[in-house]
């Protein structure tokens, strides 16, 4: 089983679309695979049109003792699961404010599911706690999309000064440029700047898409529906590259 | 380790149920929509193949055929199958697409289904049993989110040629993880409909609406009889089962579908005799001539053909026995074999259809479905336990006696003899098999069947042996050409062979009978046939 997150201390910048995108393909080319969706905002399970789990496991998220599997949903796509969002998931940093080892919590709980799935994939909100850390210790590569502006590219480098001060493995990083617009010549003057910067930076790119902003109104994976060919080859063609890299 | 967790239920839904209604139903009482893509719903033909003897219905196989596909599949695949309409790697042991459907494992060219239909049908062919048009619909089950809660299979199957129209209706409920609660829903709202888990399996149930046959035939006769049954009743209840079982055969034999009918046939006639001749005393003297005779006549009919089918069988065997030099030689016999085979069953075939034939089997049957047999014997009111004690343990000792005196010296007619002898003790043991217990009675038969499977490749060998040297005097009688001579060089060579093999085989049946004359076959004996322990219900001797 390998572990790969979405992540970003920015919103907004295409990490849900990712998460599912990539969950559908991973299915869809024969891995088991779960989708965690660990935001509190629910967007993942929304697209998946699988409610939010309204009781709180018993002996709280992140203890042993849950049971996560009773948690767990089939998606409307074979091999694929969703672990769906609740709004008790705001509370995530105070529950494991209060743990011994809470860095690596995460990683326990999440090792009963090894023979189950292929790949997890965790879909993460965007902030630095000890949820984010967690991530840290479980993944086997953190991607992190970085839409071509000043912006986005300020909060990789913090995330980058984040790995190094806390001695975090930087190769677990992998960020590719999403939501970037061929058309939009600051976004090509900044891709060459920032690839030039970050040699960690992924090959694939994920474009704009209004396929992609209509998944709300769809709530399925982009790639179910949309006709867009090379949207869907973008998807696989990172889906590719993070495989051949974990 | 994930599909464990995903529960597949299947159920059978009464005839009368309406799928559209059920359609409403989860609507109406759940508020859940049903979503039916009518493109993926599909009808196919599939036609279900079988031998007489239901070879792979026996094992749990079932083979079929749909257009040019032919597919062996186990019971649990083939649910699989027909609720998919799609073979896979999963469902699907062997596929072959074929336009004309080979009938014997021989004619099938995929080595590995070869080997297996080899050792499921053996010699038996593969026939049409049944057919059936199937239709599935598949419904997804949405909740208010329009989120798949549970998918549900809808399976149909009309038989064509099923005059009452009876259809088979059945369900296959695919739950989807994390949603149980609706689960137990939807399977509650299908069961106050009707839908019921079966207590036979689901095929049988489906081969019963398609007016498939499952009863398996066996030429063994089965009857249940008890220690204190007359023995007449008893010889009665078994001729006439034996008739029915020649009856059975005849369509296959007239229709030369396989070897085995003709087989059968004869094996069934051979247990008719064996009770007449071996149980003797239960009917009036005259009657025994009599029906000897009657049935000895019905015999002799089939003799040379299961002879000429035995040496076809045996080709590829005779073959191999030769150097690839002689083998050439060969063909020109079995040209020959295959015409007179060809003869002598048109021959036999207009026998069973002719007013004679039928005539003479209608009367037999109706003879001992009447309870044959006039006026008390000696043995016709005895109990049958009495009798079979009596019977089984004489026939045993004499073979015993003869084995003691077993030496590698020994002739071959006392051999045969032997084998005969051996033969009478095996019917004696299947007509009475079901008044003993049945763990003893059973090593018992296994060991005298090793015994005899020996015996019989020596008889086999002695046979051949024989057909073939009268083959080649005849053909020395007649001018020699040199293609004859070709013929006789083989012949010559292939008798050498066989008669080398006699000799091996003569040693193999000398120390199976010295070991059947052991102690421990008899204490076995006298356990099984002699202990009232071992008797099912205490002799009245």
């Amino acid at each position: 089983m390998k572990i790969i997150a979405l992540y970003s201390i920015k919103g907004g910048v295409g990490k849900t679309a990712a998460a599912v995108n990539l969950a559908y393909t991973s299915a869809e080319s024969g891995n088991e695979t779960l989708l965690i969706d660990l935001d509190p905002q629910g967007a993942s399970s929304y697209y998946f049109r699988v409610g939010e789990n309204k009781k709180a496991p018993k002996h709280g998220f992140f203890s042993v003792k849950t049971k996560l599997t009773k948690q767990i949903k089939g998606s409307n796509y074979s091999k694929l699961d969703i672990l769906p969002a609740s709004f008790y998931f705001r509370n995530f940093d105070l529950m494991l404010d209060s743990m011994t080892k809470s860095t690596t919590r995460l990683n326990k709980i999440l090792a009963p599911l090894k023979d189950e799935y292929d790949l997890i994939i965790l879909d993460c909100p965007p902030s630095i706690n000890l949820l984010a850390e967690n991530v840290f210790h479980t993944s086997d590569k953190i991607l992190v999309p970085v839409i071509p502006t000043t912006l986005s590219e300020r909060t990789l480098a913090q995330l980058v000064k984040f790995f190094k001060d806390n001695d975090y493995e930087l190769s677990k990083l992998a960020p590719f440029f999403s939501m970037a617009q061929k058309s939009n010549q600051h976004h090509i003057n900044m891709i060459q700047e920032i690839e030039k910067k970050y040699p960690i930076f992924m090959k694939s790119l994920i474009g704009f898409s209004i396929a992609i902003e209509k998944m709300g109104i769809h709530r399925e994976p982009a790639l179910s529906y949309a006709d867009s060919r090379s949207l869907s080859q973008a998807y696989r063609h990172l889906f590719k590259e993070v495989m051949t890299k974990i | 380790m994930k599909s464990n967790l995903q529960q597949n239920i299947i159920q059978l839904v009464p005839e009368h149920i309406d799928f559209n209604n059920i359609k409403v139903d989860l609507l109406r009482y759940l508020n859940f929509n049903v979503v039916e893509n009518e493109e993926t719903n599909q009808v196919k033909t599939i036609h279900f193949l079988d031998t007489f003897n239901l070879s792979c219905f026996k094992q749990k196989l079932f083979a079929l055929k749909h257009t040019s596909h032919f597919n062996l599949m186990s019971d649990d695949r083939l649910l699989d199958y027909l609720f998919s309409m799609q073979a896979s790697a999963d469902n699907d042991l062997h596929r072959v697409e074929t336009e004309q459907l080979p009938k014997f494992w021989w004619q099938f060219t995929q080595p590995k289904l070869r080997s297996m239909l080899k050792k499921i049908i053996g010699l038996r062919a593969l026939t049409d049993i049944g057919e059936g048009i199937f239709s599935n619909r598949q419904l997804k089950i949405q909740n208010e989110e329009n989120k798949t809660i549970a998918v549900v299979i809808l399976l149909e199957a009309r038989s064509l040629s099923n005059e009452q129209n009876n259809s088979f209706k059945c369900i296959k409920i695919q739950s989807v993880r994390g949603y149980n609660k609706e689960l137990k829903q939807i399977l509650k709202l299908f069961q106050k409909s009707g839908s019921f888990t079966p207590q036979q399996s689901i095929i049988k149930s489906l081969f019963h609406s398609l007016n498939i046959r499952t009863e398996i035939f066996d030429i063994k006769p089965q009857i249940n009889i008890e220690p204190q049954t007359p023995v007449r009743t008893m010889t009665n209840q078994l001729i006439d089962l034996m008739l029915s079982k020649i009856r059975q055969t005849e369509p296959g034999l007239i229709g030369d579908v396989d070897t085995e009918f003709l087989h059968h046939y004869r094996v069934a006639l051979r247990m008719v005799r064996a009770v007449i001749t071996q149980l003797k005393e239960v009917y009036q003297v005259n009657d025994v001539v009599d029906l000897k005779l009657r049935f000895g006549n019905l015999a002799k009919k089939t003799n040379h053909l299961r002879d000429l089918d035995v040496f076809i069988l045996d080709k590829n065997k005779y073959l191999e026995l030769l150097p690839t030099t002689l083998q050439v030689g060969l063909l020109p016999l079995f040209q020959d074999i295959n015409e007179q085979r060809d003869k002598e069953f048109v021959r036999v075939k207009n026998w069973l259809l002719s007013d004679e034939y039928i005539h003479e089997i209608d009367n037999l049957q109706q003879l001992f479905s009447n309870n044959f047999g006039s006026g008390e014997t000696l043995w016709s009111e005895t109990p049958c336990l009495d009798i079979a004690i009596i019977k089984i343990n004489k026939r045993y000792k004499k073979i015993n006696r003869a084995t003691q005196l077993i030496t590698k010296d020994t002739s071959d007619e006392e051999i045969h003899e032997l084998r005969i002898e051996c033969k009478k003790l095996r019917y004696l043991l299947y007509f009475f098999a079901s008044l003993f217990e049945q763990n003893n009675f059973k090593k018992v038969i296994k060991k005298l069947k090793v015994l005899q499977d020996s015996l019989g490749i020596f008889n086999d060998l002695s046979v051949q042996i024989d057909f073939l040297q009268h083959y080649l005097n005849q053909l020395i009688k007649s001018s020699l050409s040199q293609k004859n001579t070709a013929l006789a060089a083989s012949l010559g060579g292939l008798i050498t062979a066989l008669t080398e093999r006699q000799n091996q085989q003569r040693q193999v049946c000398i120390e199976q009978l010295i070991q059947f004359g052991h102690t421990d076959v008899q204490l076995l004996m006298n356990q099984t046939f002699i202990s009232s322990d071992n008797l099912k219900t205490e002799s009245t001797i």
